[in-house]
C-alpha cells in the first residue's frame, strides 16, 4: 500500500474503534518500527505512544483511524491519529491534566509527546481531533 | 555531446596512456607536494595508472550524453580522499591531484585533433574532471564528520563507566557535565549494568561533576527512580560541602534519595543494603 | 485472551506475566488476583513482568491499583523483572510508580516480600 500524500508514503491505515484495535495498532507499528531498524528502546517508546493515543480515541471519540507514514525528507515514522470525536477545547490545558484524574486525556497526550520527537495537534470542539507524532530513526 | 567525437577522443588518449601517466605524475609532484610526502613513488605510479584507466574507460564507455563518474572511479576517489584525510593532506591538495589530470589530458588532446573536435573533447573532459574533484571534497567532508562522530562517541562512552565493585554492587563514577544527552546514556548504561549483573545497589559518585544545579539534580533523581523501578537501590556519594549548600539553597528536594558524603561510606551502606557482609565482619 | 496461571507459594501469590496484556485481559487478571488473595488469605503478591515489553499508562495505573487493592486485603505487593526499555519509557511517560515495591527478580522479590510482611506486622503492633 503506497499512497503518497503530504506526509510521504503511507505504510498502513487502521480503523480504531474498540480495545482490540489498540492491540492491532500496537502490533502493526511494532512490526514496522522493527523492520525499519529502530532500536529496542525506540520501538518501545513508539509503540507505547501509539497505545496511549489509540486508547484516547477508543475512550473519548469512539471511532477514528491511525495512519502510518514514512516521511520523504528523513528516515523515520509519522503516525497520524484522526477522529471525529468531541474535540479538545483547550489543547494547552489538556496537555497539562494530571494523570491522577481517571479517564483523562492528559497523561496520554503528554506521555505520547514525551516519547516522540515531535507532536502536532489540531482540534476544536465539535470538529474532531488530529494528532501526528514523529519519530526519527 | 557527439558520440563520434568522444570515441575519437578516447582512442587518441588511449594511445597516449603511458605519456599521460608520466606527465600527470610529474604535475602532481610539482603542484601537490604534500601528496608525495604521503604516498611513495610506487604508490603514486599505481594511483595515477588506475585513475587514467578508469577515466579513459568512462570516456570510452559513454555512448550517449556526458561522461559521468561511475562506480569504479568513485571508489578510487573515495580511497584517495580517505587516505589523504587520515594523513592530514588538505582537501585542496587532493583536488589538485584530480585537476592536474585535466591539464595533462588537454595537452595531449591537442596533438590529435582539429579545433572543433578538440572543443567538444575539452568540454566533456572538463565536466567529468570537475565532478571528480567535487567528489573528493564531499568524501573528505564525510570522512571528517565520521571521524569526529566516532571520537565523540568514544569520549562519551568512556566517561560513563559502570564498574562492578562487588557482588551485587555497581559503581558509576560520573565525570564531567551532565546534560540530558549524557543522562540518557548514563541511564541506559546503568540499567543495562543492573540487568546484566543483577546488582541490587548502584552507587552514583558525583564528585567528578563540577556543576550540580537543579537540572542536574533532576536528572539524578530520575536516574534513581529508574533504577528503583527495576528493583535496584541507588546511593549518591561524593557530595561536597559546597554542593550540599548549593542544593539546599536552590531548594533541590532530595527526599527519598540516599546519599553519603564519601564513597567509602556509600560502599559500606551498599553492602548492608544488598544483604552482604564485608569480609572482615564475617568472623 | 490468554489465561495467566496464578501460582501459590506458602502464603504468597506469584503471577508470572509472559505475554502482552491488553486492556480486557489485564482487567480480568486484576479480578482473578484479588479473588485468589481473598480465597487463600495470601499475605504476599509477586507480579513478574519480565515477559512484558510494553507498559503504557493504562497498564501502569492498573499495576498500581492492584497493589493498593491487594493491600486492603492484607497482602504486600512486589513487582519484579521490569525490562530496562519499559523502565525508561515509564519514566519518560511520567509514571515513576513510586508507591510500588520492586525487585530485580523472583528470588529477590520473595525476600523483599518477607521483609515487607515483617515490617507490616511491626507497624501494626507499634500502632497499638
Amino acid at each position: 500500500m503506497t499512497l503518497t500524500d503530504g506526509q510521504g508514503n503511507m505504510v498502513i491505515r487502521l480503523p480504531i474503534g474498540g480495545h482490540e484495535d489498540i492491540v492491532l495498532a500496537r502490533q502493526k507499528v511494532r512490526e514496522i518500527a522493527a523492520e525499519m531498524g529502530f532500536n529496542l528502546l525506540d520501538q518501545t517508546r513508539i509503540v507505547t505512544a501509539v497505545s496511549e493515543l489509540a486508547r484516547n480515541i477508543v475512550v473519548h471519540a469512539q471511532a477514528g483511524a491511525m495512519s502510518v507514514f514514512r516521511p520523504p525528507e528523513r528516515k523515520g515514522l509519522k503516525i497520524v491519529f484522526a477522529d471525529q470525536g468531541p474535540g479538545i477545547a483547550d489543547v494547552a490545558r489538556a496537555m497539562q491534566d494530571s494523570y491522577s484524574s481517571v479517564g483523562s486525556l492528559g497523561l496520554g497526550l503528554q506521555g505520547a509527546k514525551r516519547l516522540s520527537d515531535a507532536m502536532e495537534i489540531s482540534s476544536a470542539p465539535g470538529q474532531g481531533t488530529t494528532i501526528t507524532i514523529t519519530k526519527w530513526l | 555531446m557527439e558520440k563520434k567525437s568522444l570515441i575519437q577522443v578516447a582512442q587518441c588518449l588511449k594511445g597516449k596512456k603511458d605519456t599521460i601517466c608520466d606527465l600527470w605524475r610529474g604535475r602532481v609532484v610539482q603542484e601537490a607536494e604534500r601528496l608525495t610526502d604521503v604516498f611513495s613513488e610506487r604508490e603514486l605510479k599505481k594511483m595515477v595508472s588506475d585513475f587514467v584507466e578508469a577515466v579513459l574507460g568512462i570516456i570510452e564507455r559513454d555512448a550517449a550524453g556526458r561522461p559521468e563518474p561511475d562506480a569504479r572511479i568513485i571508489e578510487l576517489l573515495e580511497h584517495l580522499s580517505k587516505d589523504a584525510t587520515v594523513n592530514n593532506v588538505s582537501p585542496s591538495d587532493t583536488a589538485l591531484f584530480v585537476f592536474s589530470l585535466k591539464d595533462t589530458l588537454f595537452d595531449e588532446l591537442q596533438d590529435c585533433f582539429s579545433a572543433e573536435v578538440l572543443n567538444e573533447g575539452i568540454l566533456a573532459i572538463s565536466q567529468l574532471v570537475d565532478k571528480m574533484g567535487l567528489i573528493t571534497f564531499e568524501t573528505y567532508m564525510r570522512s571528517r564528520e565520521a571521524v569526529i562522530k566516532e571520537q565523540q562517541k568514544a569520549l562519551t562512552d568512556a566517561s560513563i563507566p559502570v564498574v562492578k565493585v562487588w557482588d551485587k554492587v555497581l559503581l558509576l563514577p560520573l565525570i564531567g557535565m551532565i546534560d540530558s544527552n549524557r543522562t540518557q546514556l548514563m541511564l541506559e548504561a546503568l540499567l543495562t549494568g543492573i540487568e546484566e549483573t543483577q546488582s541490587k545497589v548502584a552507587i552514583l559518585d558525583i564528585s567528578g561533576i563540577p556543576i550540580v544545579d537543579s537540572l542536574v539534580a533532576r536528572h539524578l533523581i530520575m536516574t534513581v527512580s529508574a533504577a528503583r523501578l527495576m528493583g535496584a537501590e541507588c546511593i549518591i556519594t561524593g557530595i561536597s560541602s559546597r554542593i550540599s549548600q548549593t542544593m539546599v539553597n536552590l531548594g533541590v528536594d532530595l527526599t527519598g534519595i540516599i546519599t553519603r558524603g564519601v564513597l567509602a561510606d556509600g560502599l559500606k551502606l551498599a553492602f548492608e543494603l544488598s544483604g552482604q557482609r564485608l569480609p572482615a565482619e564475617r568472623e | 485472551m490468554s489465561n495467566i496461571t496464578i501460582l501459590k507459594l506458602k502464603d504468597n501469590i506469584i503471577v508470572p506475566i509472559q505475554v502482552e496484556l491488553h486492556d480486557r485481559s489485564a482487567q480480568k487478571l486484576q479480578v482473578d488476583i484479588l479473588e485468589k488473595i481473598e480465597a487463600t488469605g495470601a499475605k504476599g503478591l509477586l507480579i513478574d513482568i519480565s515477559g512484558v515489553s510494553i507498559v503504557d499508562s493504562f497498564m501502569g495505573r492498573l499495576l498500581g491499583e492492584t497493589a493498593k487493592m491487594a493491600g486492603l486485603l492484607g497482602a504486600e505487593t512486589v513487582l519484579v523483572g521490569m525490562k530496562k526499555e519499559v523502565v525508561i519509557t515509564l519514566i519518560q511517560l511520567g509514571m515513576p510508580l513510586k508507591n510500588l515495591h520492586t525487585a530485580l527478580n523472583i528470588e529477590d522479590g520473595l525476600e523483599r516480600l518477607e521483609r515487607l510482611k515483617d515490617s507490616r506486622g511491626l507497624k501494626a503492633r507499634v500502632a497499638l
